[in-house]
């Protein structure tokens, strides 16, 4: 299947609009299966944690790896629970564990370049402290990566306005859906004004607006997602998510119509998101071929939004 | 000074010395205390403190300002340069007093001033001062809002959830207190769609509190001193009274810690 693909941002970098998540994918009972399904269906672009040995022990046995735009974020030096704009960015992500986590990261996968290295919980008060930047114009130099960009953590869309202001970055990454479009009252609009790349990710707000999630099966023992979606959270989104399928129109699902909602901004290059299953992979394929929404329905589902 | 009944808040006076002041906090079952301050109309710098709240909020830490220099830095920029001499001399006299006290109390470096006259909404939720060292004290004066703060001991949370509950809300909570500090909407407008989260706020009951009613509010009038959360002591939960969101007043806060 062919699927247009976009620049990612200043970099020419060429990604599909859907970018296969790896979060979950080892997870998955046949995660090379997986992969192979987005990539014969035209996904061209893989999103990895540099920290998830079990998602880059999936990845470096795929053959292909080098057609795909690899995405990545790069392991802070100190966990960051929340923003941690009390840290210097030189304690987080120095110009070493920028180096060291590309160089292992290239000799892993068996690739020549990581088309996106990111910098994820950006603060921004790190913009202009430490040397992470004139690190990745070097590693860029080098040909050892494509672009340098910032993730932001749930709901901190602000933090990266002045990074793309000063298109100091290439890309940012971003939760955008129907439940928090806060990205789309001003990250958004200069991202697209100063030509930087957006990953919109979780469009399904973790699950939630995928199909309706059932506490006691729903997450697994192990899933993070089950501390995070504590019951008032669970029923509270649920609740919201029922709202929005009621109200879908003939043919459609909650899934497709979420995803579609994230990939329907104008600034958006391209959405992230985990697949686990082939019959995933088809389902969001599908609704990438539908295309954007249109604008009065895009309205009406704005309304769903209450993280932001 | 009066002993504390079991789950009471203790009260106490700055003069009753730091020995005394360090006892009640010991025997506070929510690692703080109410300290007994005059009533806003006699202080001997009401006109003082009536012309700031009067001027846009504001917000400074003293840095290595000594209190008389910066309480001149605020008036003059707000009030104009050199009025109300006399009440400034009392106030900064007060803060420095404050100050001795609360460094006495932890026996460390000179302690961390700071003024401000804004409401932050996202005091409204619980939560700790943190601060590395071994031990630190933070004391709390909202002088002339109309209600206090509120105390629960850390036993009363229910930690994972307020992990989860603060990665969900933690960013959406210091974009409300920007978008309020800046004056683009009151805390109803600006959380109208988000009813269940602006009903917390209000009451205090959020998911991750175990019992809604295991908590000591600090009687209006009164300043409080609180543990701070450090590696090898827990701090004390507490949050903003909803009725301060419209009258913060002008809060005076002092931190000490033990380690330099």
């Amino acid at each position: 299947m062919t699927v247009a693909t976009l620049a990612l941002g200043p970099t020419g970098i060429m990604v599909s609009p859907l970018t296969l998540g790896t979060a979950a994918l080892a997870k998955a009972s046949e995660p090379r299966q997986v992969v192979a399904a987005a990539m014969s269906g035209g996904v061209r672009a893989i999103e990895l944690d540099a920290g998830d040995a079990a998602a880059i022990a999936v990845l470096a046995g795929v053959s292909d790896l080098r057609d795909m735009a690899v995405l990545v974020r790069i392991r802070p030096q100190v966990p960051l629970d929340l923003p941690s704009p009390h840290l210097s960015v030189a304690d987080v992500y120095s110009a070493r564990s920028l180096r060291d986590q590309t160089e292992s990261l290239l000799r892993t996968l068996g690739i020549k370049r990581l088309d996106l290295l990111q910098l994820h919980a950006w603060s921004a008060e790190w913009l202009d402290e430490g040397d992470w930047r004139q690190e990745a114009e070097r590693l860029r130099s080098e040909g050892k990566i494509g672009g340098i960009g910032v993730s932001l953590f749930d709901g901190d869309v602000d933090a990266a306005i002045g990074a793309v202001d000063a298109r100091a970055v290439d890309a940012v990454e971003v939760m955008f859906n129907l439940f928090d479009t806060a990205a789309a009252t001003g990250l958004l609009p200069t991202c697209r004004e100063r030509g930087v790349g957006v990953i919109a990710r979780s469009p399904f707000y973790y699950g939630l607006l995928a199909g309706p999630v059932d506490r006691a099966t729903g997450f697994a023992q192990n899933d993070w997602r089950r501390e995070f979606f504590f019951d008032e959270h669970l029923q509270e989104a649920s609740d919201r998510a029922a709202r929005v399928q009621a109200a879908l129109e003939p043919g459609e699902t909650l899934a497709q119509v979420a995803l579609r909602f994230t990939l329907s901004h104008p600034a958006v290059t391209t959405v992230a998101t985990g697949l686990t299953s082939v019959a995933q992979v088809e389902h969001a394929l599908a609704a990438i071929a539908l295309g954007p929404l249109p604008p009065d329905r895009l309205r009406s589902l704005f309304a769903q939004r209450w993280l932001c | 000074m009066t002993a504390a009944a079991p789950f009471s808040l203790p009260r106490g006076c700055l003069f009753d010395g730091a020995p005394a002041i360090l006892g009640l906090l010991g025997d506070s079952p929510v690692g703080g205390i109410e300290i007994t301050r005059p009533a806003a109309h006699a202080l001997p710098y009401a006109g003082l403190v009536a012309a700031l709240l009067a001027r846009t909020g504001f917000r400074l830490d003293f840095g290595g300002r000594t209190p008389a220099d910066a309480i001149d830095l605020i008036a003059d920029r707000l009030i104009g340069r050199g009025t109300l001499a006399a009440e400034r001399t009392a106030f900064a006299a007060d803060v420095a007093q404050i100050a001795r006290v609360m460094q006495q109390v932890v026996g460390g470096p000179p302690p961390i001033v700071s003024l401000r006259s804004y409401f932050a909404p996202g005091d409204l939720v619980w939560h700790l001062d943190r601060m590395s060292g071994t031990a630190a004290y933070r004391f709390v004066w909202g002088i002339g809002r109309p209600a206090g703060m509120a105390l629960t001991p850390a036993s009363n949370i229910d930690h994972g959830r307020y992990a989860a509950y603060m990665r969900r809300e933690h960013a959406l909570l210091g974009r409300l207190d920007t978008q309020v500090s800046v004056g683009q909407g009151t805390v109803e407008s600006l959380w109208e769609h988000r009813p269940m989260q602006l009903a917390a706020l209000r009451s205090g009951s959020f998911p991750f509190v175990i019992d809604p009613a295991r908590l000591l509010v600090v009687a209006t009038g009164c300043a409080s001193i609180h543990r701070v959360d450090t590696p090898g002591r827990a701090g004390a939960y507490h949050r903003s009274s909803w009725g301060k969101r419209d009258a913060p007043g002008l809060q005076l806060v002092v931190t000490a810690s033990a380690d330099a």
